[in-house]
């Protein structure tokens, strides 16, 4: 079993082989590995497995596809764009308002069901629309913001 | 045409600007499915559904942004979403896609092909990081913005990569000298 000290020392000496800032330093790296085999034949073992994929390049695939997006952006904008639909909201307001006057009304005892149908009604709504009301639109923007 | 003046184009309606976007990280963009996906078919149909997302969301590409690292964040989740419709699929097609170039022996005395097959077998993940790191030479901050992770982050799961890495390729060689001697 590696400690977790060791492994941070061979993360730190394979990231300063990569020319990159490790968490520890330098020194401390080399101060541990003068007195730990175990980590100089690991971090040996990795440097071998570096030197089989350094230098090496991918193989260059040929082929065009543009032809194929083209197509496929003339088809997009041929498409009529479908506007969405605000009938089911319409029918859930009418519901949620409704459900409203009758629990309001002296002569209605709210009962638990009652009180949850609302709930329930929403589940229900969003599962047969298939959306999540909780995700958040990443294409709005605040006003000023440039990102 | 530079990159932000036909995203500007690309903006502005201009479908044809889109086709030097398309021309000029094509190439880049299959190397880099294959290398996820290790298969040329799969990898194109991933580039082609990239492009056609990427072309829908340009109007909303900031500019002031290299384009290519946007273009590689939809590639790589259309990548791993076909990779987990295809495990759900359960049987992948058996094509074998070289990701390497191959040439003679290198000067650790491992064939390109030992190196390549071993690479297939790692799961998609550390194939991704490993050739990103090693084959396009790019930066822990680069491979950060790229897989969306800490740089720390990577800077661990490159050591851990490499490790598996290295014992895929004692387990092809060994297959091979096996398979060798058992020949001879």
């Amino acid at each position: 079993m590696v400690s977790e000290y060791c492994e941070k020392i061979r993360i730190s000496a394979m990231a300063i082989r990569d020319g990159e800032t490790p968490p520890l330093s330098e020194q401390e790296v080399s101060k541990h590995l003068e007195s730990c085999a175990d980590c100089r034949l690991e971090i040996d073992q990795q440097k071998q497995a570096m030197a089989l994929l350094d230098g090496r390049s991918r193989r260059v695939f040929a082929q065009d596809v543009w032809p194929e997006i083209a197509a496929a952006v003339e088809a997009t904008k041929a498409r009529p764009r479908q506007p969405a639909s605000v009938l089911p909201f319409v029918i859930l307001c009418l519901f949620l308002l409704t459900h409203k006057i009758i629990e309001v009304l002296p002569s209605v005892t709210a009962g638990v069901m009652i009180k949850l149908a609302p709930v329930a009604v929403l589940v229900l709504f969003f599962t047969l629309i298939k959306q999540n009301p909780f995700e958040i639109n990443q294409n709005l923007k605040l006003q000023g913001d440039t990102k | 045409m530079d990159d932000s003046t036909a995203i500007q184009k690309c903006k502005a309606g201009e479908t044809e600007a889109f086709s030097h976007l398309v021309r000029k990280y094509q190439v880049e963009a299959i190397g880099h499915a294959v290398a996820i996906l290790g298969s040329l078919e799969d990898a194109l149909d991933a580039v082609q559904d990239t492009f056609l997302d990427a072309y829908q969301a340009v109007g909303r590409f900031d500019v002031s942004r290299r384009f290519y690292p946007w273009l590689y964040t939809i590639l790589r989740n259309r990548c791993f979403e076909m990779l987990a419709s295809r495990r759900k699929q359960a049987a992948a097609g058996a094509e074998v896609v070289e990701i390497l170039v191959h040439t003679a022996k290198d000067s650790c005395g491992v064939a390109a092909s030992v190196v390549d097959a071993a690479l297939r077998e790692l799961a998609a993940e550390d194939r991704e990081l490993l050739t990103l790191k090693h084959l396009d030479g790019l930066s822990y901050d680069e491979l950060a913005e790229r897989l969306g992770i800490p740089a720390g982050t990577v800077m661990s799961r490159l050591y851990y990569a490499r490790k598996r890495f290295r014992e895929k390729v004692l387990t092809v060689q060994e297959t091979i000298d096996f398979r060798e001697n058992d020949d001879g």
